[in-house]
Parts: C-alpha cells; structure tokens; sequence
C-alpha cells in the first residue's frame, strides 16, 4: 500500500521552484544581453575569432 | 628554436596530435559499429566468441564513438581554439603531453576491458574502477592546463566558445565523480553504491548530461568558433549566443529523467525531466540559428566549400536531434518510441549528423592549416560529404522505420482485448531487413571516411608541419582596451565567476532532482519488502552484467495495457532497490525480462542459451555455448556479499560467511534438475546455471508473486 502510494508521490513544488529559478536566470540573462550600453563591447567580442593578429 | 622563441607560439603540435587520434579513433568506432549492426542483422556473425559478441561490442562501438573519437575531436579543438582566443600558448606542454598520452592509454584499457566482460553494466559509463580512476586524473591534468592557460591569456575577455568549454570541463567531472561512486570487490570488479532507482536516476542524469555536455556544448564551442572563421564572418549575433549558452546550460541538466518516463521513478521528477526537455528545444533552435545564418550573405560557400558544408549540414542535423529530442521527451511519444530503434536512430543523427560532420569539417579546415598546404582533393572532401550523407539518411530513416514499426506492434490490441502479436520475435523478424538498410548506412558512412582518410593523408604528405608554426602577436596591443566596463563585461573578464556561475547552474538542477530521490529510496528500504539475491543468483547477475544482456534486454515493465499483457504487472521501486547497478535498461531488442523468472523451465533456458533457435525459431539473440564451459567464481562470492552487506543489503552474517556453500548447494539444486530433464551431468559449477538462477529469481522477490 504505501509503496504504492509512494510511486505516485508528487512533489509538484519541486517542479514549480525548478521553473522559477529558471525563469529568474533567463530573465536575468536577457537583461544583461541586450542592455543598450553593451552593444560596441559585443561587436569587439564577435570579432575575437576573426582576429590572429595578422597572422593565418 | 630557442625556448623564449618557442614560448612565443602556439603548440600546434599537440593539435595535430589529438587530431590524428580522432581521425584514427573513428575508423576503430565506425567499424566496431558497423560490426554490430551486421549482427543484429545476421545473428552467425557473433560467431559464437564471446569476446565479440553484441553484447559486449555495443559498448566498446558507444564508448569509441564518445570518448575516442568525439573525445578526441573536442581536445583538438579546443587546443587549437583555445590558445587563439587567449592568444597564448598553452598554459603547460608537458601536461598537454600527459592528457594526450593518458587519454589514448584510457581509450586501449577500453578496447581491452570491455570485449573481456569487465563493465559496470551502465551505458556509456562501462569502464571499471581503475579505469574510471585513470578518467578523473586525466580529467584534471586537462582542466589545470586549460584553466592555466585561461590564467595567462594575453586576451582579456572570453569569447562565447570557452564558455562552452569551461562548461564542459567543470560538468562533465562532477558527472563522472558522482556517476562512479563505487566501492571494488576485486581488481576488475566493484558495486555501485547506488541502488535501484536512485541508480537508474543518477546514471540517466549522467547519460543524458553525457550527451550535452560532452556531444553538445564543447561541439557548440567548437561551432561558435569554426564557423565564424572558416566563413570569415562574425557570428550572427553574440547577444543570442549568450543567451543559447545560460539557457542550455541550465536547462540540459534537468532533462535526464526523460530517459525514465513510466518507469518506477516518482511522477514528479519525470514531470519535471518532461517540461525541461521540451524547454531545451528553444534554447537548441537559438544556437542552430544562430550558427547557420552567421553564414548571412555568404551561401555560395556553401558550394564551394566542402569545409563550410559539413559544418552547415551538422548544424542542420543538431537542429533535427534537438527537435526530435523535446518530442521523444513527451510522454506519448515516448511511450511509443522508447525501447525502440526509433531512440537508436535519434542517436545516430545525433552522433553521425552533428558530431561526425562537425568533427569532419574540423578536420578538413585543421589539416591544411597545420600542416601548411592545401587540400589535396576538394573533389573527394565533396564526394566524401554525399556518400556520409546518404549513410546518414538510410541509416536515420530504417531506424525510424524500424522503431515505429515495432513500437505499434508491441502495443497493438486485438477487439477482444489480446496481443495482436503475443510472440516477441514475430516484431523482430518483420524489422530485420531494415536492420540490413541501417547496416547499408552504416557501410556508406564508412566508406565516406576511408575517402577522407585518404584524401588527408596525401594532404598530410604534401604538407610541412614543421614550417607551420605560428606565433603569437605581440601581448602588448592585444590586451585588451581599459574602457569602463560593467556587467556582463566584468563577469567576462572574471574566469573564475563565471565558473562558479556555471557550476551553480548545474548543481540547483542536480541537488533538486537528486536529492528527494535519495531519501526517497531510503524510505522504501526500512519496508524490507523484497529480498535480497542469494549468494548464486548474485553471480548469475554478474554474468548477466558481463555479457551485456541489458544492451537487448530491459527489465521494467511500464505501467500501460500492452505491457501488462506481454510482461505481467508493472515494475515496482522496490523490486530493484539490492540492484547494484540498476538494470532496466533502454532498448528491447529481446523482451523484457523483468518477471522471466519462473516463465520457463530450467531446461529451456539451458537450451535457450547455448542456441536460441532451438526453442525459438528466428531469434537473433546471439549464442552463448561458452557459459557451459566457464565456471563460476564461487570463493569470491562471500567478498561479493559482504560489499552488498556494507552498502546496506540485509544479508545475515553467516549468509556472507556461507556464502560459497550456499551458492553451491543452490547450483547442485539446478544442475540435478537440469540433468533429469536430459541435460549432461555436471553442470553444477558453470556460469549457465548461476545465470539461470538469476534468471528465475527475476520478479519473484517482491510482494507481487
Ligand atoms: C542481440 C540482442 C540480445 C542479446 C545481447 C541478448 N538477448 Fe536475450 N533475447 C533476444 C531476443 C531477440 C529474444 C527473443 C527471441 C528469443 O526468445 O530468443 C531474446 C529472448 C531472451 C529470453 C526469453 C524471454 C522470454 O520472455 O521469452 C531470455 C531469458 C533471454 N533472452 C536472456 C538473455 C540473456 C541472459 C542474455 C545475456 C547473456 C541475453 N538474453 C542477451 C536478444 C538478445
């Protein structure tokens, strides 16, 4: 019985703090990406790959 | 060259290093692969020797493809990109030289161990306590140099690719450490210290977390930083990849549970593997966006560019992978797919698509460059590209078909509530020829990488390495501006925030999940409802773990109609909570034997194993004449009982101190029965009857009889 009762355990708050721990980064994570005084700072950081310092 | 000269270039030559043992690797993979296909095909090839036998080559082709090849491929990568985003060299060549050397010496061990039967019985993470040991050092030679050299970068921020690989290093090490937690009974051979479920829960948060942070982020790392070069081109937007980088990484560490859906875990953490494995999709879409329209304005390199067309058509197969992923995470699709061919075929365009074309592209841009030639055939890097491509397709869509196909006829009922198709090998007949058509994808892809193989080599022989060293511009302009910087743009400049930031994201997901489940099991365990193995049922499962039996068989019946009816009543938590390690495991190519015991006589399962045509017609279950002659380990048994004792299964003081005589007497027991109904005399101390007595143990521990 309370095996039984233990497969159908449901811990849904778990669930619910997972998603909002998510929902804070991300919005999080989009606030600091697209802030407007980051724009030249990310044009410099796409180039860095393209960059050998002359040398290929 | 004099030391300061030195110290003033790249260390191309451990790239060229790692590059050649992916290059190498992946034939060994490739082939291994197609081996094993062609004996799902044709059941003669396991050619009655145990040491090739499926179920221990499937193991060896996964752990080739993932640690040798794909392995390989991301240390290639990540050397050579690495020491050009921090314009420096790497932070130590001997320790470069260490992880070379002890990564290749791991991936031998491998090769030897596993077709040897020495194996944990947990996929993808096989390999036994002195090699899983050999893995964790290796593993952190490999993070002090990349952090060293991340220490003295002459390039004050880091660009999007090494946070991939900061992920990568920092996840996949607290993966393996907490995957591998073990406690050895001899020098090959150790338990879990995990049990049942929370076994099953940790390895599929390490399988699952396997494919994402060791296929998917350093690949990702890998893309970020090839495409935008090969295509000379910034990435399409940086701000996306920032975005990709956070929400992927958070997210992909919840999704393991999606391998467990109506399995005995609790319904709230396959809720919860469901709704983060649909969420990943958008993040995954983000970042195959992000890397094809960096392409912007440039497509006819599409056409002209065999490089630039692998790493598009990866990127286009990551897409198709990580779309089918979310939908094979929903619970009714899983219910049809999972066991399935459908989830093998899913893999491979996951492993051939993404990270075999990925790694291709890499390798036709690399060796050129570091060997100071050109490509001795854009022609054959083009033949090469639709001849792996074709294998792909076959391969992806007779899986697809295979997997579909079966899946219906597993479940189907008839109007008078019935199997419609109550014998097992009546769905595997009707898919062995798409098992042919997957062998004939196979053999294309194989052949795709011979060309290239041949087509690098003469690179290789027209080319000078020695005059390709590059070096370093000057640090002085290159370090970086001193403009005011805020935000994001500190956190860049600070390596080792960001890599606490990643590790937390990681470990809220992994405690969260964990955690609850721990305890959990703890509470079933104080009902003692089921009990423990013998002494001899223990060694049959230990052979059963050997021979790979789990790689066609699992051993969880879900709780639905169909299920009932083949298997008998669903799984229950407690039924597998003595099961050092956990084997439910993911793909039926037989049935699933979780309550096989008592099904057939003894004598059938004798018969059954030497050859299984002799009791069922057209199976393609391989033989296995050599457990007749092998003996069972007796004397280690009473070691092999006490470890379990410690770890917490009640076994009594004198069932540990008897327990070779018990097992014995229990074998004689078997072997007597077995004579009587016409076996020969003297089977009592072989492996087929310590297996048999596993087998029959099977579901009949628990309340439900
Ligand atoms: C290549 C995949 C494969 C491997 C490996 C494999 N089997 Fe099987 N097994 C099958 C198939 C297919 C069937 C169904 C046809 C048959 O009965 O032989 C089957 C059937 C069985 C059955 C009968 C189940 C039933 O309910 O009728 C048992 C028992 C069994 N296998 C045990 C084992 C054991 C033990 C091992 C490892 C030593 C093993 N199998 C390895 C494919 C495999």
């Amino acid at each position: 019985m309370k095996q039984e009762a233990l497969t159908q355990f449901q811990d849904t708050h778990l669930t619910i703090i997972a998603l909002m721990i998510f929902a804070i980064m991300f919005v999080g994570t989009i606030f600091f990406t697209y802030h407007k005084s980051r724009k030249s700072f990310f044009e410099k950081m796409q180039n860095l790959p393209l960059d050998e310092g002359g040398l290929q | 060259m004099s030391n300061q000269n030195l110290l003033n270039t790249y260390d191309d030559d451990i790239v060229r290093k790692f590059l050649m043992a992916c290059l190498i690797w992946a034939g060994v993979a490739f082939l291994v692969g197609l081996i094993a296909a062609l004996q799902l095909a044709y059941w003669p090839l396991n050619l009655n020797l145990e040491w090739i036998t499926f179920g221990r080559l499937r193991p060896l082709h996964t752990n080739a493809a993932i640690f040798a090849f794909a392995g390989n491929a991301i240390f290639a990568g990540i050397y050579h990109s690495s020491q050009r985003l921090l314009k420096t060299r790497m932070f130590n060549d001997t320790l470069s030289a260490i992880h070379f050397w002890g990564w290749q010496l791991i991936i031998v061990a491998a090769a030897i161990t596993l077709p040897l039967g020495y194996t944990h019985g947990k996929e993808y993470a096989e390999l036994e306590w002195p090699i899983d040991l050999s893995i964790t050092l290796i593993w952190v030679v490999f993070a002090v140099n990349f952090f060293g050299t991340i220490a003295k970068r002459k390039e004050k921020h880091l660009y999007v690719a090494l946070w991939f690989y900061i992920a990568t290093i920092v996840t996949v090490a607290v993966l393996h450490i907490v995957n591998s937690i073990e406690i050895p009974v001899s020098f090959m051979k150790s338990y879990p210290v995990f049990a049942g479920i929370q076994d099953a829960l940790v390895q599929w948060w390490y399988g699952h977390n396997a494919v994402a942070f060791f296929l998917t982020t350093p690949f990702l790392g890998l893309m970020y930083y090839y495409i935008p070069k090969i295509a000379n081109r910034p990435v399409y937007s940086y701000r996306l990849s920032i975005v990709h980088f956070w929400a992927l990484v958070f997210l992909y560490i919840w999704a393991g549970p999606h391998h467990l859906l109506y399995t005995a875990l609790p319904e709230w953490a396959q809720t919860l593997g469901m709704i983060f494995s649909v969420m990943l999709w958008a993040p995954s879409w983000g970042g195959m966006i992000n890397g094809l329209l960096t392409l912007r304005g440039a497509w006819h390199l599409l056409r002209t560019e065999p490089t630039i067309k692998f790493l598009v058509t990866a990127v286009t197969f990551y897409a198709m992978s990580t779309f089918e992923g979310p939908l094979l995470s929903i619970k009714s699709v899983n219910a049809l797919g999972h066991y399935t061919d459908w989830i093998i075929g899913h893999v491979h365009g996951g492993a051939l698509g993404w990270n075999g074309f990925l790694a291709f592209g890499m390798a036709y841009y690399l060796v050129p460059k570091l060997w100071k030639t050109e490509l001795f055939s854009k022609k054959l890097a083009n033949t090469h590209f639709w001849i792996g491509t074709t294998g792909i397709l076959l391969y992806y869509i007779s899986m697809w078909a295979a997997g579909i196909t079966q899946g219906l006829m597993w479940r189907n009922i008839d109007a008078s509530g019935r199997l419609l198709y109550p014998d097992f090998v009546e769905t595997v007949t009707k898919i062995v020829p798409l098992y042919w058509v997957r062998a004939l994808g196979g053999l294309f892809f194989l052949t795709g990488y011979l060309i290239m193989m041949y087509n690098i080599t003469k690179t290789i022989q027209q080319g000078n390495a020695a005059k390709a060293t590059e070096t370093i511009p000057t640090p002085a302009h290159q370090m970086g501006s001193h403009e005011h910087e805020t935000g994001h743009r500190k956190l860049e400049g600070m390596a080792t925030v960001f890599t606490v930031l990643a590790l937390i994201a990681i470990l809220v997901g992994s405690v969260i999940e964990i955690y609850p489940t721990l305890s959990l099991h703890k509470y079933v365990k104080q009902e003692n409802i089921t009990s423990p193995y013998t002494a001899l049922e223990l060694a049959g499962r230990d052979i059963y773990i050997k021979e790979g039996c789990y790689v066609c068989h699992s051993q969880m019946i879900r709780p639905m109609a169909s299920e009932v009816l083949r298997y008998g009543q669903p799984s229950t938590l407690e039924e597998s909570m003595y099961d050092r390690p956990f084997q439910w495991g993911s793909k039926r190519t037989g049935p699933d034997l979780a309550r096989v015991g008592s099904k057939y006589p003894n004598l059938w399962h004798y018969r059954h194993m030497i050859d299984p045509r002799t009791v069922t017609p057209n199976s393609i279950m391989p033989n296995y004449p050599w457990l007749v002659q092998h003996d069972t380990d007796f004397l280690i048994l009473r070691k092999k009982l006490s470890v379990m004792k410690n770890l917490g299964v009640p076994y009594s003081d004198a069932e540990v101190s008897n327990a070779d005589i018990d097992a014995q007497k229990q074998a004689q027991t078997i072997a007597d029965d077995l004579q009587a109904q016409g076996a020969p005399a003297g089977l009592a101390k072989k492996e087929i009857v310590a297996l048999i007595a596993y087998l029959q143990a099977l579901g009949q521990k628990g309340v439900k009889k």
